[in-house]
């Protein structure tokens, strides 16, 4: 009943955008805020103008985000673009480290974050449930299926795609082809000449193992150790590898290493094997936000058009339904992203990360 | 007056009775030499006076005013000492006139006074000209100099000096010590001085003080302790000596006559009875020993010796002869051959009985 | 006391937190002995201790090896062109661990590696060095640390009394003989003191083996610690147990030293007398060792800045050199207002915060240094600790100790120069001890005997004699704080953030080569510092010439 007024409402709200005359009169009071308001009007037709004027009297906002600095800090332009009256703090570490500190200082009562990101989607359910984060619907909730949300409380900024990768001064066009399946990874033609990396390096570097593991049983994990893969730390390094010519293949490589040395011209190539891995990284409101108000803003601004093309135009590929892929990579005709992604249990892969890792140590750590 | 007390002084280190119970007064104007072998205690009880140790026990007095004693101790700074380290302790960042000069910025002195009093201190040790040299571009006596202006500079009650002299050559050190003893007096200084060179002492004490394993074994001027010994140790430590081993057969209020060995007669001056039968050591110092001259009928303390071995000093010879299977030491100027026999005669004035 | 209580809080936290299933105050968490057990007995853990201390102790010894040859062929050689060869030393010292092992991969990966590469060209062999071994890790520890260790005993052989190996001269020694058995034995409380320190910074660290190490499988506790707090879930507890395991190291490592060093006042070489040292003459041999200083300042210095500098012009690291491949993108980041700030913060901390920890280490040391007895043994002890735990705890410590305490501190600078304080104090009061146990006890008395307080001899006396030791602690201390990101990462807040936090985020986000053009701003900011301060106040030609 409820969903079906959904559309309704939407479309109101659309007409009311549309006439000035009526906007202007549940407009800020403050005209400097015109343009901005004029902008909500057009992408977050749910927030109020409230929401602005009490986020303008905030006047800061403290994201915690990760390690993908040059989507979030072009994210974070625009956003100052359109809210000059929100001034962006941010504090940037990568996942374990960031996670830390935001778990300390929320029990210690310690109010600093307004808005957190984490590539573990896990970790951001568990939050909700501990009462941790916010509720705030967005007003673009709609565009965001179950799967890459939880209903206000995150969203995905993006799908952090696993794929195959190689050099393409290394690997030649044909036996790239045997790379378009992840059994493909198991063929002899790459024994000494690939890499992985260690699912202790967490995060997305993780969850291929488990969905393979599942999957494909042990076995496939035998055969790839059979292949003596050199193991790199993480995903940066391992990228930057490939990328040099050190190492020819890739099999649990991540879009997150590979997009930036793809976009500066690196011989580079990947394929995103069905099903598709790629587990989301949210975004959400601190319970304790001390600018709960320019929160909501940034929270709202992050999912719209223009913020959410900007950050997944360098940071990943779109969960948003029916998101057109802003990034340049999605124009080649080599690019394909999987029809299908391979449906896991996010507690689950949390909670099994010892039986993975060790079957990882059994087959491949160990296997050298 | 008594510039400084020591009362019952001690000090525990461990397990080690660095000092044990000493007490001594140092007179005003006095030089007070404290002489011992290492490890007697010399420079512990130094270090005390100095404030630079804490006593286990005891009181110090420094001009009537107690420094030190059981749960009070004045800090070095305060109790107006001055101090000459053995190794002069020159600091090697400032020069001689920055050296002699610190101790006098605390002194309310205008910079043209403390000026005129550095300059006048480094003229009176003769050291004027070397103002802005460092104190590695001196020689031993020159920095021993300096380290002695640096602290005659602020007029201290009382002047400490921890073997000065040890680090100079032999030469050397014989011209310091007496410069050194002038220059006290000159200042008109208090002093203790601590060394382990028995010759040093005697030129420049006024008192001096035997020290062995923490303890006194006897004070007085060099000249009661060198021609009274109170003891085998204080004799064998203090200048040359020789040991003899005999007992009483005659004894009477002024002297005794002891038999060594099998044939030697010794007569002694004695100044307290003597128990006929008792067994005693008998001190000799080389100038008790004359060489030379007739045999004479009758008289005593006359022997034949035969020279051992000789040590010729310019002035004199030191030798070392055989006296009826007995060694002794003996200073003479007769030039003897070795191995050529003479008389000698023992005054017996100059023989002290030492209790083991 | 309240110094105790700052270094030990964080620590103390740390015991605790090892001892709880979660972080302090989680509503859930309860007492558990379960990370000990896996910290201390799992065989993953005692083999990766056992690694840890193996790679401390090969590192240190080969560390005081090369580093303590070079300081002997410039201070007592005539070697040509040694004083420039001397300012040369410190120059591993600017570029971090992290960012060196960066640069030896792109030198030395198996096969894009730039040598590999250029070698195989002229010669055919597939790869003449992996980087990726024990032996590259240790490489990389070497040639960082050797320049460590060269600062240490150069200061030491300049200070030792000459006439002391004259003697040794005069009873018939050569050179070499003398330096083993007579030079050698002086020097040894120093020698101690830097196999330990450089023991632990090693033990600590966890960049280098996590990325040279993890494809040959070796690993370290603080890459097992790494891979704790990286992991998801993160096991912030079993981290935290796991540093407390690297106490224990350091605490047997100190009882070591100390019997080492127990009658340092036998070495006490600055005394009231002065003496000029001996130059060996080498003859022709002096181009030989001219050639192993070189020959090591190749391999610190030019061949890793040389790989920073070009990776840093580069889009992408690759050994394939094109012209389309270069840019200069990476240096126009630097430039943005947020960077501007990480690097006047950085300025600001290593500089001035420098200076504090240098005047407190000297202070503590000689406050220390008057503590007779079992306290003194005590301090001994306690400074070496918050060294020891790794620096990844140590900021989950500080976190947990101050995030819930009603003062300014979490979140301020003042929570990173704690940090720095607790880091460095293991090297900074020794250090400054060891420059005190040079000085002769008798020149500060005879101050005393003088009139001054304790504390004016101190200022007057030692602290002007020590001089050149303060100086070299100071320059160390700019060099680790500037270099500091471990701790710095889980501190930081929008406005104290630094430079390394700055690099260490554009790693985490794939560009290495921007992270390479913020390593050569640094080491050229660091240079630039240094040389002013040479310039200026002469830091260090006092500390290098004495």
């Amino acid at each position: 009943m409820l969903n079906m007024c959904k559309p309704i409402v939407a479309t109101l709200l659309g007409l009311l955008a549309a006439a000035p005359a009526f906007a202007q009169a549940n407009g800020p009071a403050d005209a400097r805020l015109a343009p901005s308001w004029a902008f909500m009007q057009q992408q977050m037709p749910g927030a109020p103008a409230s929401l602005l004027e009490a986020a303008c009297k905030e006047g800061t906002v403290m994201i915690y985000h990760g390690t993908w600095v040059d989507a979030q800090e072009a994210q974070i332009a625009a956003f100052q673009k359109r809210f000059p009256c929100v001034k962006v703090e941010k504090f940037s570490a990568d996942t374990g480290q960031r996670q830390e500190r935001w778990v300390s200082e929320t029990r210690a009562g310690r109010r600093i974050a307004d808005i957190i990101q984490d590539s573990d989607p896990g970790f951001l359910d568990k939050q909700a449930s501990a009462g941790t984060l916010l509720n705030y619907k967005i007003s673009n909730d709609s565009a965001f299926d179950d799967e890459v949300k939880k209903e206000g409380y995150w969203y995905a900024l993006r799908a952090a795609l696993v794929g195959i990768a190689w050099n393409t001064d290394l690997v030649s066009d044909d036996e790239a082809k045997l790379l378009s399946t992840w059994e493909g990874v198991t063929n002899p033609k790459w024994a000494g000449r690939a890499a992985v990396v260690d699912p202790s390096a967490g995060g997305v570097a993780y969850l291929p193992w488990y969905i393979w593991l599942n999957r494909f049983g042990p076995e496939f994990l035998q055969k790839m150790g059979a292949l003596k893969p050199r193991i790199v730390a993480a995903i940066v390094p391992a990228s930057a590898a490939l990328a040099s010519g050190d190492i020819a293949v890739i099999f649990n490589a991540s879009e997150t290493g590979l997009l930036p040395l793809y976009q500066k011209g690196a011989p580079i190539r990947w394929s995103l094997p069905e099903p598709g891995i790629g587990p989301m990284t949210g975004q959400a409101i601190a319970a304790t936000a001390p600018h709960p108000n320019a929160a909501k803003l940034y929270q709202e601004y992050a999912f719209t058009e223009e913020g959410y093309g900007i950050w997944q135009k360098l940071g990943g590929a779109p969960a948003k339904r029916g998101f057109k892929d802003q990034r340049p990579v999605a124009q080649e005709p080599w690019y394909k992203i999987p029809k299908t992604f391979a449906p896991y249990d996010r507690a689950d892969a949390s909670e099994k990360v010892k039986a993975v890792t060790e079957a990882y140590h059994k087959y491949i750590g160990n296997a050298r | 007056m008594a510039v400084l007390k020591v009362e019952n002084l001690t000090k525990v280190f461990g397990a080690t009775r660095a000092i044990d119970n000493i007490s001594f007064d140092v007179e005003l104007g006095d030089i007070m030499v404290i002489v011992g072998g290492s490890g007697c205690g010399k420079t512990t009880t130094l270090r005390c006076i100095a404030g630079l140790e804490d006593p286990t026990d005891g009181v110090i007095t420094v001009d009537g005013k107690v420094v030190a004693a059981p749960g009070r101790s004045v800090p070095p700074e305060q109790r107006g000492i001055g101090m000459v380290f053995q190794s002069y302790a020159l600091w090697p960042h400032r020069t001689v006139f920055e050296n002699v000069a610190y101790g006098l910025q605390r002194r309310n002195l205008s910079a043209d006074a403390a000026r005129e009093k550095v300059t006048g201190i480094l003229k009176q040790v003769g050291l004027s000209g070397f103002e802005d040299r460092y104190p590695s571009t001196l020689s031993g006596g020159q920095q021993q100099r300096v380290a002695l202006a640096r602290s005659a500079v602020l007029q201290p009650r009382l002047l400490l000096l921890d073997e000065p002299l040890s680090n100079l050559d032999a030469k050397l050190r014989e011209q310091m010590r007496d410069e050194l003893r002038e220059m006290i007096k000159m200042f008109g200084m208090t002093a203790v001085h601590i060394t382990h060179d028995q010759a040093e002492a005697m030129a420049l004490a006024d008192t001096m003080i035997c020290m062995r394993s923490g303890r006194i074994e006897q004070v007085g001027s060099p000249r009661e302790i060198y021609r009274t010994p109170a003891n085998f140790y204080v004799a064998d430590f203090i200048g040359a000596c020789s040991f003899l081993t005999g007992v009483a057969v005659e004894t009477d209020d002024e002297s005794s006559t002891f038999l060594i060995g099998d044939a030697m007669r010794l007569r002694v001056r004695t100044r307290a009875p003597v128990q006929p039968g008792s067994k005693s050591v008998m001190a000799i110092r080389p100038d008790g020993i004359q060489i030379g001259g007739a045999m004479e009928a009758n008289a005593e303390n006359q022997f034949t010796a035969t020279t051992l071995r000789e040590t010729f000093l310019g002035s004199h010879s030191e030798y070392l002869l055989d006296v009826g299977g007995h060694r002794l030491k003996a200073d003479s100027s007769a030039d003897l051959t070795v191995g050529q026999a003479c008389r000698v005669r023992i005054d017996p004035a100059k023989i002290v009985l030492v209790p083991g | 006391m309240l110094l105790l209580v700052v270094i030990l809080a964080p620590v103390a936290s740390v015991f605790y937190g090892s001892f709880r299933t979660g972080p302090p105050g989680s509503p859930d968490a309860g007492f558990t002995l379960q990370n000990w057990v896996t910290a201390y007995f799992s065989p993953s853990y005692v083999s990766a201790l056992i690694n840890t201390v193996w790679l401390g102790a090969t590192v240190a010894a080969l560390s005081l090896v090369v580093g303590g040859t070079i300081a002997w062929i410039i201070a007592r050689t005539d070697t040509p062109g040694r004083m420039q060869l001397a300012l040369l030393m410190i120059v591993p010292l600017m570029i971090s661990n992290l960012i060196t092992t960066l640069a030896w991969i792109a030198l030395a990966a198996p096969n894009a590696g730039f040598i590999n590469a250029y070698v195989r060209g002229w010669t055919g062999v597939r790869t003449i060095f992996n980087i990726y071994s024990f032996a590259g890790i240790v490489l990389v520890h070497v040639l960082h640390y050797a320049s460590f260790a060269f600062l240490a005993l150069f200061a030491a052989l300049k200070s030792v009394d000459a006439s002391l190996e004259e003697a040794s001269y005069m009873v018939g020694y050569g050179p070499v003989q003398t330096s083993a058995r007579m030079t050698l034995p002086l020097i040894a409380p120093t020698i101690a003191t830097t196999f330990l320190v450089i023991f632990v910074f090693v033990a600590e660290n966890f960049s280098v083996p996590t990325l040279l190490g993890t494809p040959v499988g070796f690993q370290t506790l603080p890459s097992l610690i790494y891979y704790n707090m990286a992991v998801t879930p993160s096991q912030p507890n079993l981290a935290a147990a796991s540093g407390t395991v690297l106490v224990w190291v350091a605490i047997i490592g100190t009882i070591l030293q100390r019997r080492f060093t127990r009658h340092s006042d036998r070495y006490v070489t600055v005394t009231g007398k002065g003496s000029r040292q001996r130059e060996v003459r080498l003859g022709q041999w002096r181009y030989a060792t001219f050639g192993l200083v070189a020959l090591y300042l190749l391999l610190a210095v030019a061949l890793p800045y040389l790989a920073l500098v070009i990776g840093s012009l580069l889009n992408f690291l690759t050994p394939n050199l094109r012209w389309s491949a270069f840019t200069l993108d990476n240096y126009r980041v630097l430039f943005t207002e947020d960077n501007l700030t990480a690097v006047t913060n950085s300025l600001l901390l290593a500089g001035g915060g420098g200076l504090a920890l240098t005047a407190i280490y000297v202070l503590m040391s000689f406050a220390l240094g008057r503590v007779r007895g079992a306290w003194g043994r005590v301090t001994d002890y306690v400074t070496i600790i918050p060294t020891a735990v790794p620096a990844l705890i140590l900021g989950v410590g500080l976190i947990w100790t101050f995030v819930g305490l009603p003062v300014p501190i979490y979140g301020t600078m003042a929570i990173l120069m704690i940090a720095y304080f607790l880091r460095n104090i293991g090297y900074g009061v020794r250090q400054a001890d060891n420059a005190f146990n040079q000085v002769s006890g008798d020149l500060v008395e005879a101050a005393r005997m003088t009139g001054a307080s304790r504390l004016r001899a101190f200022l007057d006396v030692s602290v002007p004699i020590i001089k050149p030791a303060i100086f070299s602690l100071w320059t160390m201390l700019f060099i680790f704080i500037f270099m500091e990101v471990s701790a710095t990462i889980l501190l930081y807040t929008p406005a104290t953030r630094t430079m390394p936090t700055v690099l260490w985020n554009y790693m985490g986000s794939g560009s290495q080569p921007r992270a390479f053009a913020i390593a050569v701003a640094q080491a050229n900011i660091i240079f630039i510092v240094l040389y002013l301060a040479e310039r200026w106040f002469k830091t260090l030609r006092t500390s290098l010439d004495k």
